[in-house]
Order: C-alpha cells, then sequence, then structure tokens
C-alpha cells in the first residue's frame, strides 16, 4: 500500500493560461453566431421544430438560466421567418343563435378590412335607410296604404252614419264606445219622448236600431283583419324600400370578398337582419347619457347599442407581421391561453355580446408557435389540462373556467370553435419534466420531443477559445466594456469552479453574464477601458462577499470557540469532517467535530443523528456501512461486541449525505485503538465495505472551509485536508488556498483507502496482514482487532455468567 | 298697425273630451298659455244626448274595439262621463303644472258644439284636438262645425306634435294677414323659435312686395328668420314645405283662402304642424 502524499499545487486548480489566447482583447474576437455546449438540445430543438405531425411538441429541459428561452426562440424565429403567415380570426354575430357567435377565417391582413369594412357599412345604413324612408315615393306609397284603411275605416262609419239617418237614427260616441240614438228633427229622444210615440213607430225604431247595432258589430269585427292587412302591406313596402336602399351596398362587399364563400353568406345575413330591423335604423339617436350612467364602458358603441350586432370582432391580426408567428406568454393562465369572453356592467347587470370575445395566447401563435414555462403553466389553476384538451382536439374552445367547473350555469357565450395547429414550446427544470412524465400520460403522447440543455461543456483549449467568444458576444451584446485575455481566463476558471469540476465549463449562461456585467462595473469604477483579471475576481469576491454573512458569523464563532473545533491537538475518536451549506445560491465548507465511543455491547453502532431523527437516510447508510466494514475486517470470526456511538457534535440542523462516513469511520477506529488523531486535518470522503474511500460533493467549499478557520487560527505548517483520490479532478480552490500549500503551510492528501487516511491522522501505520493473517504489532489495525477480540472475549464470559449486560439486553424469562 | 296690436291672447279654451287628441293637445296649450302669461280654461262638456239615450229602454252599446254589445243605463253614463271629466281635469293640472301655466277647469252638460261656442265667445283662442269622436274621420266634425260658427281664433293639434322647429306663417298682405304675421312674431319670441315666413302672391312681383312687406313688419324683433316664397292654394306644396322646414306649427289668416272648411280638411290631412286659425 502507498503511502498518501500531499497534493502538488498543480493538482489543486487547473489555471487557465492567459497566453493560449491569440487576442489581447475580446473585442477583437468574431461574434459567435452559434450556441456552444448544447449539441445535443440543439439537435433536439431543430428535429421539433421541423417535424410536422401531432403530438411533435417541445419540452425544453435544464436548469434555469443555461439559456434555453433564448436558444429555443432563436431557432423558432429563424425557422418561423420562412412560413406562410397564418390567416386572419374575426368572430361575428350569429344572427340566427346570437349566443353562438361565428368565426370567420381571412386572409392575413384581411380581417382589419372586414372590421372597417362593417364599420363603415354601419355608417352607410344609418344615413342610406333613413334617406330612403324620408323619400317622397315611399312617403306617398304608405300614405296611399294608410289612407286605404282610413278610408276602408271611414267608409263603414260613414254608411252607417248614413244608413242610421235614413231610419231616423243617429250614430253617437260614448266614453267606451258606440250607440244608436232615435232622432226626431235633428233632436235625440229622450225617454219621455220615446214613450210618446205611437207603439208602430216605438217597435220599428227598436228593431232597426238592433239592426244597425249588429251591423256595427260585424263591421267592427272585421276591422282587426284590415289593420293586420295594413301593417302587413306597410311591412312589405318597408323590406322593398330597405332592400332597395341596402341591395347596392351589400352587393359592394359580397363582390369585393368574392372569393370568401362564408363572409359572402354573413353579409346575406347581415342583409336579411337589417330587413327585419329596420325600424332600428330610423330610431332617432338614444340619450348619450344612458351610456355615462354606470361603469365607464370599454367599448363605447357609436348610436345605439344595437349596431354593434353588424360589426367584426377582429381576434387575431395578421397584418403586420411576416412568416409564421413566435408567442411567449408570460402569464399562462386559463384564459390568456384560450382566450375568454369579457362582460361589461350595464346598469347594475354584466351583459357580452360577440364583441368582447378576446384572443388567447393560442389564437395568437395559431399557425406558429407558443412558447411557455412549464412551471407557470403548472402554476395557474387549470392551464395545463386546458392547453393539453387544445391539443389532443386541435381546436380552441374559448369558455369560462367557472362554466367549465360547473360552478354557473348561466347563458353565456358558446363561440364557434376554431381549428388550432400549433407548435408548443414548453420550458422547465428537469425534474417537472420527468414528473410529468411519470404521472401524465398524457404528456408523453402530446411532447414527443425533449431537448436536453447540459449544465456543462467539457473544457479543451478549443472550447476554452470559443468561450471566449462567447463571453465577447454577451460583451458586445450587453454594452459591455471589452475583456483582457487575462480576464478570460479568470472567467473561465470561474467557470469551471462553477461546474464543480477541473475538466469542464458551466453553460449556465445567466450566472456568467452576472459575473461580466459585475466585472464591467468595477473596470468602469476603475475607468479602465477593458475589464482585468483583477475586476473578474474583484466581481466574484464581492459576490461571495455580499451573501457570506451567514459564514462569516459561523466562523467567527468557531474561532471565539463557542463552538468547539479543535485544529491544533491529538485526540482520540474525534475527528474533523466537513459538510458544506448551501444558502440560495451561495455555498460554502464547515467544519464539523464528529466523535465516537465503544464499549463492549451487541455489534450496533448507534448514529446519534438518527436516533434523535436529524440524520437523513443516506446518513443512515453510512454508519451502516461502518458497522459491516468493522465486523467484515476484524470481526470475521468472532460476533463484533462493540457498543458504538457516534455524534456530530453541536449539530442542531439536520445532517444528510455519506461524505462524512469515513471521518466517522477514523474517529471508530481512533476510539477502538485508542491512537490520537491529529485534530490539525480535517477529513471529507465516503466509504464502502471495504474501506474505499469515494467521491463525494462540493470537495472545493470544503477545503476552503477548514482553510478558513485554519488561516483565522494562523497556518501553523501541519494544517491539511483529505479528500478522496476520486475528487481531484474537481479541485479548482481559490488562489489563496494554492498559495499557501505552495508555501508548505497547508496541505491536501488524497487518499484511495481508510488505511492511507489513517496513517496520515494518526502517523501510525495501519498495518497489512500478514502471511499468518495478522496484523503487525504497532499498528492500528492490530490494535483495533486486539481490541475487539477483547471485547468479544468479555461478551462471551459476560454471557457465560447469565447476567444482562448494560446494553439493555432484554432478559427472556420463562 | 293698430289693428295688429289687438289680437292679444289672455285666455285660451280647452275643449276637452279625454280622447288622446285633446290630451295631447293639453300640453300644447299650457305652453302656449305659459308663454303667452295667458290663462287656460278647461271645458268638459258631458254630451247630453248620451245621457237621453242612456234612459231608452233598449239601449245598447256596442264597445270600441271589441265590438261587444253592452247593455246601456242612466247610471253608467253617468259614471263614464264623470270620470272621463275626471280624467280630463287631472290632465289639465298636470300639463299647466308642468307648464307654471294658470289654469281652471269646468264641466258642463249640454251640446258639446253649442257648449263650446258659447265658452268661446268669452276667449281669445280655441285649442282643439284635430280628430273629434270618430276613430276613422281625420278631421273631427265637432271642430269643423266649431270653426265655421265661430269668429274667434282657432288651434288645431294633431295627435303626436313636434315640440321643435321654426314657427311657419303664411302671409299675404292682407289686414288678417298683417294681424297674423304680428301673432307669429310674439309666439316666436316666446317660445324663443325662428320664424319662416311663407309668403304668396299672383305674380312674383307682388310677392317681392308682399316680402318687403313682411320684412318691415318684422323688423328686428325676431333674431332668426327667412321669408320663403309658396303657392298659397295649393295645400299639398305648403304640406311639402312644412314637412321639409320641420315647422312645429302653422299660422293661417281668417281670410286666407286655405281658412276654409275644404282647405282646412286637405292641410291637417297632409301635415302634423298644429295649425293656429287667427280671425
Amino acid at each position: 500500500m502507498e503511502t498518501a502524499k500531499p497534493l502538488t499545487p498543480e493538482q489543486l486548480c487547473r489555471g487557465c493560461d492567459p497566453a493560449q489566447f491569440p487576442f489581447e482583447t475580446t473585442a477583437e474576437l468574431v461574434e459567435l453566431t452559434e450556441v456552444i455546449g448544447q449539441a445535443r438540445a440543439i439537435e433536439a430543438v431543430e428535429f421539433g421544430i421541423g417535424i410536422a405531425r401531432d403530438g411533435y411538441n417541445l419540452f425544453c429541459l435544464g436548469p434555469a438560466g443555461v439559456g434555453k428561452h433564448f436558444i429555443a426562440r432563436q431557432f423558432l424565429e429563424r425557422h418561423a421567418a420562412a412560413q406562410p403567415v397564418p390567416p386572419d380570426w374575426c368572430y361575428v354575430n350569429n344572427f340566427e343563435q346570437p349566443q353562438k357567435p361565428l368565426a370567420l377565417q381571412l386572409p392575413p391582413g384581411q380581417g382589419a378590412v372586414l372590421r372597417s369594412d362593417c364599420e363603415q357599412l354601419v355608417e352607410e345604413l344609418r344615413t342610406a335607410i333613413p334617406a330612403a324612408f324620408e323619400s317622397e315615393d315611399y312617403r306617398t306609397r304608405k300614405q296611399v296604404i294608410e289612407s286605404e284603411l282610413k278610408e276602408r275605416h271611414e267608409k263603414v262609419f260613414e254608411e252607417m252614419r248614413r244608413k242610421a239617418e235614413r231610419k231616423e237614427v243617429a250614430l253617437l260616441r260614448t266614453p267606451t264606445g258606440f250607440v244608436f240614438a232615435p232622432i226626431k228633427n235633428g233632436e235625440v229622444l229622450g225617454p219621455e219622448e220615446f214613450e210618446r210615440l205611437p207603439e208602430p213607430e216605438r217597435l220599428r225604431l227598436e228593431s232597426d236600431v238592433e239592426a244597425l247595432q249588429k251591423e256595427l258589430q260585424a263591421a267592427m269585427r272585421e276591422a282587426p283583419q284590415w289593420e293586420k292587412e295594413g301593417r302587413e302591406k306597410v311591412k312589405k313596402l318597408n323590406h322593398e324600400v330597405t332592400r332597395f336602399a341596402v341591395g347596392h351596398l351589400m352587393d359592394a362587399l359580397r363582390r369585393k370578398y368574392s372569393g370568401l364563400p362564408e363572409v359572402q353568406k354573413h353579409f346575406d345575413a347581415i342583409e336579411q337582419d337589417v330587413i327585419e330591423n329596420v325600424d332600428e335604423f330610423l330610431k332617432p339617436p338614444e340619450n348619450p347619457l344612458a351610456a355615462l350612467i354606470g361603469v365607464p364602458q370599454r367599448h363605447v358603441p357609436k348610436g345605439s347599442p344595437f349596431f354593434r350586432r353588424y360589426e367584426a370582432n377582429l381576434l387575431v391580426d395578421h397584418s403586420k407581421n411576416h412568416g409564421a408567428p413566435v408567442v411567449y406568454e408570460d402569464n399562462p393562465s386559463f384564459q390568456n391561453l384560450n382566450g375568454q369572453v369579457e362582460y361589461t356592467a350595464q346598469f347594475g347587470a354584466l351583459v357580452t355580446d360577440f364583441n368582447l370575445i378576446r384572443a388567447g395566447a393560442l389564437h395568437r401563435a395559431n399557425g406558429g408557435y407558443l412558447i411557455l414555462e412549464v412551471r407557470k403553466l403548472l402554476q395557474q389553476p387549470y392551464s395545463w389540462e386546458g392547453l393539453k384538451r387544445a391539443l389532443q382536439s386541435a381546436e380552441i374552445r374559448i369558455e369560462s373556467l367557472a362554466e367549465m367547473l360547473g360552478w354557473v350555469s348561466t347563458v353565456s357565450l358558446q363561440p364557434q370553435r376554431i381549428p388550432l395547429r400549433v407548435k408548443v414550446v414548453l420550458l422547465g427544470e428537469r425534474l417537472l419534466y420527468y414528473l410529468l412524465s411519470q404521472y401524465d400520460p398524457e404528456f408523453s403522447e402530446l411532447f414527443k420531443v425533449a431537448a436536453d440543455f447540459e449544465d456543462r461543456m467539457e473544457r479543451t483549449p478549443e472550447s476554452s477559445l470559443l468561450y471566449a467568444r462567447l463571453i465577447g458576444t454577451l460583451a458586445k451584446k450587453e454594452n459591455l466594456l471589452p475583456l483582457d485575455r487575462s480576464a478570460v481566463a479568470r472567467v473561465i476558471e470561474q467557470s469551471a469552479r462553477a461546474a464543480g469540476d477541473s475538466q469542464k465549463l458551466s453553460t449556465h449562461s445567466r450566472a456568467l453574464l452576472d459575473l461580466l456585467r459585475e466585472a464591467d462595473y468595477w473596470a468602469r469604477s476603475g475607468e479602465r477601458s477593458a475589464v482585468s483579471a483583477a475586476d473578474v475576481t474583484r466581481a466574484i469576491e464581492a459576490q461571495i462577499r455580499r451573501s457570506d454573512r451567514v459564514r462569516e458569523r459561523l466562523q467567527e464563532e468557531v474561532v471565539r470557540e463557542t463552538i468547539r473545533i479543535e485544529t491544533e491537538q491529538e485526540k482520540v475518536g474525534q475527528v474533523n469532517g466537513l459538510s458544506v451549506i448551501q444558502l440560495g445560491q451561495f455555498a460554502f465548507g464547515h467544519p464539523s467535530r464528529i466523535t465516537a465511543r465503544v464499549r463492549l455491547g451487541r455489534g450496533e453502532v448507534v448514529d446519534i443523528e438518527r436516533e434523535v431523527e436529524l440524520g437523513g437516510p443516506i446518513h443512515s447508510k453510512g454508519v451502516l456501512i461502518l458497522a459491516s466494514f468493522l465486523g467484515a475486517r476484524y470481526a470475521s470470526d468472532r460476533p463484533l461486541s462493540l457498543s458504538a456511538s457516534l455524534v456530530f457534535e453541536q449539530s442542531y440542523g439536520g445532517v444528510e449525505g455519506d461524505s462524512a462516513s469515513s471521518a466517522e469511520l477514523y474517529a471508530l477506529l481512533s476510539a477502538l485503538s485508542d491512537v490520537p488523531i491529529r485534530q490539525w486535518f480535517a477529513v471529507t470522503g465516503s466509504v464502502d465495505q471495504q474501506g474505499q474511500v469515494q467521491a463525494i460533493g462540493g470537495v472545493n467549499e470544503k477545503i476552503e472551509g477548514f482553510f478558513d478557520l485554519c488561516k483565522a487560527r494562523g497556518l501553523t505548517g501541519r494544517h491539511g485536508v483529505l479528500i478522496p483520490a476520486s475528487n481531484v479532478k474537481h479541485l479548482m480552490l481559490r488562489h489563496d488556498v494554492v498559495e499557501a500549500v505552495k508555501d508548505g503551510t497547508f496541505h491536501i492528501y488524497a487518499v484511495e483507502t481508510i488505511d492511507q487516511g489513517i496513517e496520515v491522522l494518526t502517523g501510525m501505520p495501519a498495518g497489512q496482514r500478514n502471511a499468518s493473517g495478522r496484523f503487525p504489532e504497532g499498528t492500528v489495525n492490530q490494535r483495533v482487532e486486539a481490541r475487539l477480540s477483547e471485547l468479544a472475549e468479555k461478551r462471551r464470559l459476560f454471557g457465560q455468567s447469565g447476567q444482562s449486560d448494560q446494553s439493555g439486553e432484554s432478559k427472556t424469562s420463562s | 298697425m293698430n289693428d295688429i296690436a289687438e289680437f292679444v291672447i289672455r285666455r285660451i279654451l280647452v275643449a276637452l273630451d279625454a280622447s288622446t287628441h285633446s290630451l295631447a293637445a293639453l300640453e300644447e296649450a299650457a305652453a302656449l298659455a305659459a308663454a303667452l302669461h295667458a290663462e287656460l280654461l278647461g271645458l268638459f262638456v258631458e254630451d247630453i244626448n248620451l245621457v237621453r239615450t242612456a234612459g231608452l229602454p233598449f239601449a245598447r252599446q256596442v264597445s270600441y274595439p271589441s265590438g261587444a254589445e253592452e247593455r246601456m243605463s242612466s247610471e253608467r253614463i253617468d259614471r263614464e262621463l264623470k270620470a272621463q271629466g275626471e280624467l280630463a281635469r287631472k290632465a289639465l293640472a298636470a300639463a299647466a303644472g308642468r307648464q307654471h301655466a294658470r289654469w281652471s277647469f269646468r264641466t258642463v252638460r249640454g251640446q258639446v258644439t253649442g257648449e263650446i261656442l258659447a265658452a268661446a265667445s268669452q276667449t281669445d283662442l280655441v285649442l282643439l284636438g284635430k280628430s273629434g269622436w270618430s276613430p276613422a274621420r281625420p278631421v273631427g266634425s265637432t271642430a269643423l262645425a266649431l270653426i265655421a260658427a265661430s269668429p274667434g281664433a282657432f288651434l288645431l293639434m294633431p295627435q303626436e306634435a313636434p315640440q321643435t322647429g321654426p314657427i311657419a306663417v303664411l302671409f299675404e298682405g292682407s289686414s288678417d294677414s298683417r294681424r297674423t304675421l304680428e301673432a307669429s312674431i310674439r309666439l316666436a319670441i316666446a317660445h324663443q323659435a325662428a320664424l319662416l315666413v311663407l309668403v304668396s302672391g299672383p305674380t312674383p312681383e307682388a310677392c317681392d312686395a308682399v316680402r318687403q312687406s313682411a320684412r318691415q313688419i318684422i323688423g328686428s324683433r325676431v333674431k332668426e328668420f327667412r321669408i320663403r316664397r309658396v303657392q298659397a292654394a295649393a295645400p299639398r306644396d305648403l304640406a311639402q314645405v312644412l314637412r321639409t322646414e320641420h315647422s312645429r306649427l302653422l299660422v293661417l289668416a281668417g281670410d286666407s283662402p286655405l281658412a276654409q272648411e275644404a282647405g282646412i280638411r286637405s292641410l291637417l290631412e297632409l301635415t302634423r304642424s298644429p295649425l293656429l286659425l287667427i280671425r
């Protein structure tokens, strides 16, 4: 077994040499037009955009800030520009069923023309119709009809009067009708005069009056029929006059829209409706005050609200578009996606008509592309369901949520559905993609293309140069100062650090852009013409400074020994572990004191964190591996007879992850062997059942966390950290750490096995089994094995004495 | 000009029978009374002929418009006439109240024409609904009989009179015609309306003279006036002018050929304008 040696400064941070760049500043670089590091995602996007089949919608998945939106939009716009402009859509009144407005499809740009034609039509009708009805010709014809009726009435009454007069009877009007009265010399006879008449005369008058009454009744019964006939005639005349007045206007419109039979049909319906409702055109304009009462109206109709029915509601207008639309809906609520019917308040009641139908994002994107953020989509009630339904049915149905859920049952508009042909591009995190795939069976039917965006890319000299061009392009786009080559190198180093790997670069463009903007700020404050490495470093330090309040407080408490972390002495059963604390975007390492105690027991290793539910399952798994390692290595032929307890001292939050399992094992081995551990070291790394040390995350932050503490207390030249050898490639340490290693005041050991680690930590050899299967004397392993044998023997003796031990082993009584 | 000043309206008689025609006339009468500071005298005549007829044992009424036959009795006709009179009184009170006109009202029982004529002799102007009791006849026989029998001024109102527009007056240069123009000027001032003078004469020269004379009479008293030539003898022409000008009232002199029964009858049939006859 090789002894672990400290790493060289070169292994601690793979620097980026500015000399490799063939430019002075990024201003000299050719702008980058392609996207770098996302070959897989771009292939998927191109495929998804290109394939014109149902269900081939796109889901761009990847962490926030890698440029999913930018890339998707760029590709969509390029592709859409070469595609035809989709048709315009208007909603118009359905004269047969007003609650079901009709959707009219028009060539692009024609929607606005139709709307203005309809407005103008109403204006013209409102002039032409009253003019036609004012004409002498119409008046005369109407007068003739009315006179006919009057004359007919007059003739009957006149005849009745004459007939009555011949029989010496007068026709009189009473407050509620008519009466026939006998007269003599022009005077109406009263009862006395009548009585004085000879009887034959009286009888004659009576019978005459009765006959006249019958005749009048018969005539009056016919009067309603005559009036009805008169009204019919007037109506027919009105229709004729209206048809004449509007005919040429409608003919002109029908000719204009000759290629659009649906529009022509609508004009036919308008013509018929105008003829039937001609009275509305003859009414004087309504009192404008009526419109002022109540809530101000969004759409104030000109003149009477009646004429709104002839307007066209332009829902989608492509008059100014070139190519297919690319729409991004920032607020994908159910209504904003599917469109909605608005209402206006009129005298306390909510009213609506087809003019108040509003388009949604699906309408605007129809025939093109719709970009949505899946998180926002899922946060809006019923938006996801609404979108799926629209895609499945390939049509847009406008209905209110309340109606869809059955919360209201009032009659509202049911606009005609519009056929939908759209490609939807969803943007979101990977988790959401996998959750939807798992739990929504329709998801994979509708979103067949996944464009998985990388958050890291390979770091090679070639890719570094491309990255430099990306930096230059972003700086130009954002109007930032150019970066000199040292600054570029520093940015690349920071990018590798952000990727957590010295062989990778981060593709997180948002973080990159933030860093460039902030470095530009510092360069400008220093009145420099280009951003230098110092500006980048200052920007990085300022970012850390802004968010490291908690780290600073924690370290302060350690230095003040409120939190006890020992960095000088040697202690048995105690080791410094390292953990990473993530606060928002900022992560930092923090040492923890891990202690182990052992005594006689039944082979259990108690994880105190787990016992009090402060430890997560992965942590517990690590502890169980320790027990297994101990048993297999040192007590394979006898019971493991210890009871060990492990604890993170002064830890009051939860502990998760197995990166401390090697540290715990070292503490245990120290406790068992009674060999002290050097507290000037800190340890990270997980361990397997064979005693191999395995890679962990956040190695840079962990090392820096311990370094900062030691530095605060004063570096003595002994301090150091043990990391798994497999983490060496991830090292991108801070310059001050590298410098300290260079100066020999700080050391970093890469270990592959527990044996290598324990040697560094104790200064005592670990020991290998010799030919007789025994560990040599004076080694840690030998002392551990001896202690475990001793414990096993004690336990055996203890068991023979028939007494229960103190570990709480239950005694069964029979 | 002295004879012109003689035409003063202090008392306006409104003969009421509660029909829609006479109720429409009421509003205009009240407005006129208020404008001229005249008193409005409402008169409701309970037709004696109806009372007598109701006493006959076989009297039956044919209801309008249902045509149903009903028994007539003295009590019933009394009640109906009283109710009708009360309606007329209320309508008069309401119209006069709205226009702030002075008013009085009385009910008499007798022959309709006779009673109105008797009352007309005590007043300066008689206002009548355009249509009488016959539902079919456009010009009431009562109205025409009254115009023929009474020497005073008459205002004949249609069912729906326009509330705006100029006051039109037919001016032919005669003495009656000058009085008529003078009265029209006062009405135009009172109503703050424009004046439309329709002149006519046998020759263009005569017409010009008449036009000149009208101009002199009007002077600067009316802010807005126009003079227009018409064929006085042709009611159809006159009606056409009134319609295109949207006139609110036509004022006619009693000696105009149009003011005879036939002329009035055709004018009223052809136009919706109220007609003021000054004699």
